[in-house]
C-alpha cells in the first residue's frame, strides 16, 4: 500500500480541482470532466476508477483510468489507461432510459513497476532479441451500456452501467497463430463498469 | 424491430464471447490458476525398479504454438513407452498467465507425467511469480528409479549475467551420488555453449559436470534447431540440445545400464 500512495495521491490532485473550482472559472469549467468512471476487472485492474469527457453529441468518450490489481488477486500491479470509445447507436427504452448496445472501445494499458517497462533494455539483450512491449498493451473492446437519466439540474445527471469484453495486442497475436484450432472467445475478458455522468 | 433484434444478436454475441473477468494480462494467477504443478507430477511418477530401462520425451518451447503442443500431447499418448516428458523451457512467449495456464491445459492431458523447467521467455515481465507459482522452484531436483534428474535456471541473460545465474553452489551441492542414485541428468533451458549462458560460469559448470561422478548428460533446448551434441574438455560426457515442440519435433532419451542415447523424434 505504501507504494501506491504516489500514485494515489497524484490522482487525487488531478481530481480534485474539477469539483472545488468549478463553479468558478469558465475555463476550468471546461476542465470539468463529463462524467466519473468506475470499473471492475476489464484487464485494467481488479478496481480502476476514471474521468472522462463527451464528444460530438456523447455519440464518443475520452476518458483516463488508474487500475489497481491487490497482491491477493495476483499483483501487485497498478495500470493506467486513456480510453477511447465509440457509441454508434442509442435505442430509447422509455422516457428515462437508453440503451447503446454495442460501442467499440480501444484502449492503451500502461503497467508501471520495475518488471514491466516500454521495450526491453538495449544494454542486455540484442536487437530484436525480444520485439513487443512488457508494459504497453493495446486493447479492443466492445460494451453494452445502458443509460438512467436523472434530474438535468442534480449533482449526478445520469447512471450508466456496462459490461464490457475486450483483448490485446498479444493474445491477438497468439490467437491468430492457432486460429484452426484456439476459438476467439478463448481470447476476450470481462469488466463491468459504472459511469456517472456530472 | 428489426434493428433491435440485430442489436440483441450482436450484444448476445459480444457477452458470450468471453471467459469471465481478467484483472490484467499481466496477473500473477487467477482463482482457477493450478498451483505447484511440478511436485504434483512428480508424485504421480509410476515406480521404477533401480536398473531398468528409463526411456524420457524431452521438448522444450512451446511458445504460442497451442496446436503444435496438442499434436506432442497426442503422439505421446499414442505410444506407451515413455516413463515422463520433460517440457524445457519457455513455456510461454511473453510470460502471460494466460499462455502457461494455456500450455499447462494441453500438457495435463498427458497419460505420462511431465514436468517443466523455467526457460529465458519464461522470466519475462511477472512470469518469474507466473512460474513460481503455478510450476514451483527454478532449480529442483527429483530421483527416478537409479538416476536423480537435476533441472536448473540457466537462463543467465535474463539476470543481465550477474554471475548468479546458474547457481553455482546449488548445482555443486546437487550435482553429487547418494544413496540409491547411480546415475545423473541435468536438464536446464539455455545450452551452456549459447551467448545467453553466462560465459564466465560456462567452464565451471562444464567442469563441475564432467568430475561428478556418474554424471550421464546436460540436457538443453532454447536453439529450435536439430539436435546436437558436444562433448566439453576432450570428456566423454555428451552435452545434448534438444530441437523445439514449435518445429514439431522432441528427443527420446532412453537411460539404461549406466549410458544414455538419444532418438530425435519428429511429427
Amino acid at each position: 500500500m505504501e507504494k501506491l500512495k504516489p500514485t494515489l495521491l497524484l490522482f487525487s490532485l488531478l481530481i480534485i480541482p474539477f469539483f472545488t473550482f468549478a463553479q468558478k472559472n469558465t475555463f476550468v469549467k471546461q476542465l470539468i470532466p463529463d462524467y466519473i468512471n468506475l470499473q471492475y476487472g476489464g484487464s485494467i485492474g481488479y478496481f480502476s476508477g476514471g474521468v472522462g469527457y463527451y464528444f460530438l453529441n456523447e455519440k464518443t468518450t475520452v476518458s483516463l483510468h488508474y487500475g489497481f490489481v491487490p497482491k491477493s488477486k495476483g499483483g501487485p500491479i497498478n495500470i493506467l489507461t486513456p480510453k477511447f470509445a465509440y457509441r454508434p447507436f442509442e435505442i430509447k427504452i422509455n422516457e428515462n432510459l437508453r440503451w447503446q448496445p454495442i460501442n467499440p472501445t480501444i484502449f492503451v494499458s500502461y503497467t508501471l513497476g520495475r518488471n514491466f517497462d516500454k521495450e526491453f533494455d538495449p544494454n542486455q539483450y540484442p536487437d530484436g532479441y525480444y520485439w513487443w512491449s512488457t508494459a504497453l498493451k493495446a486493447h479492443l473492446g466492445f460494451s453494452t451500456e445502458v443509460k438512467v437519466l436523472g434530474n438535468p439540474k442534480a449533482a449526478i445527471k445520469a447512471v450508466s452501467l456496462y459490461a464490457e469484453t475486450n483483448t490485446n495486442d498479444l493474445y491477438a497475436v497468439s490467437w491468430f497463430e492457432n486460429r484452426t484450432t484456439t476459438p476467439i472467445t478463448r481470447i476476450f475478458f470481462m469488466g463491468y463498469g459504472v459511469r456517472l455522468k456530472l | 424491430m428489426k434493428k433491435i433484434t440485430a442489436y440483441l444478436s450482436i450484444c448476445f454475441i459480444t457477452l458470450i464471447s468471453c471467459n469471465g473477468v481478467e484483472f490484467s494480462p499481466n496477473q500473477k494467477f487467477r482463482d482457477e490458476t493450478p498451483q505447484n504443478v511440478n511436485k504434483t507430477q512428480i508424485e504421480k511418477l509410476k515406480p521404477k525398479n533401480a536398473g531398468e530401462r528409463i526411456r524420457i520425451a524431452v521438448s522444450g518451447d512451446t511458445q504460442r504454438k497451442y496446436r503444435e503442443a496438442a499434436l506432442f500431447v497426442d503422439q505421446i499418448n499414442a505410444r506407451n513407452d515413455i516413463d515422463f516428458v520433460i517440457l524445457n523451457g519457455d513455456i510461454s512467449d511473453f510470460g502471460q498467465l494466460l499462455e502457461f495456464e494455456g500450455v499447462y491445459n494441453i500438457y495435463s492431458k498427458l497419460k505420462v507425467p511431465f514436468i517443466s523447467i523455467v526457460g529465458n521467455h519464461d522470466l519475462v515481465a511477472n512470469g518469474p511469480s507466473v512460474f513460481r507459482r503455478m510450476f514451483g522452484d527454478f532449480n529442483f531436483t527429483f530421483k527416478y528409479g537409479d538416476v536423480k534428474f537435476v533441472c536448473f535456471d540457466s537462463n543467465s541473460r535474463e539476470y543481465n549475467f550477474n554471475g548468479l545465474v546458474p547457481d553455482m553452489n546449488w548445482l555443486s551441492a546437487n550435482l553429487k551420488l547418494e544413496a540409491d542414485v547411480k546415475n545423473i541428468v541435468a536438464f536446464s533451458h539455455i545450452p551452456p555453449d549459447d551467448a545467453d549462458f553466462d560465459p564466465k560460469l560456462r567452464p565451471v559448470y562444464e567442469q563441475l559436470a564432467i568430475n561428478t561422478p556418474g554424471f550421464l548428460a546436460s540436457v538443453h533446448a532454447h536453439q529450435h534447431s536439430p539436435d546436437r551434441t558436444y562433448r566439453p574438455n576432450g570428456s566423454n560426457i555428451p552435452f545434448i540440445i534438444t530441437n523445439a515442440i514449435v518445429n514439431k519435433a522432441y528427443t527420446v532419451l532412453d537411460i539404461y545400464n549406466g549410458k544414455i542415447e538419444t532418438y530425435p523424434t519428429t511429427f
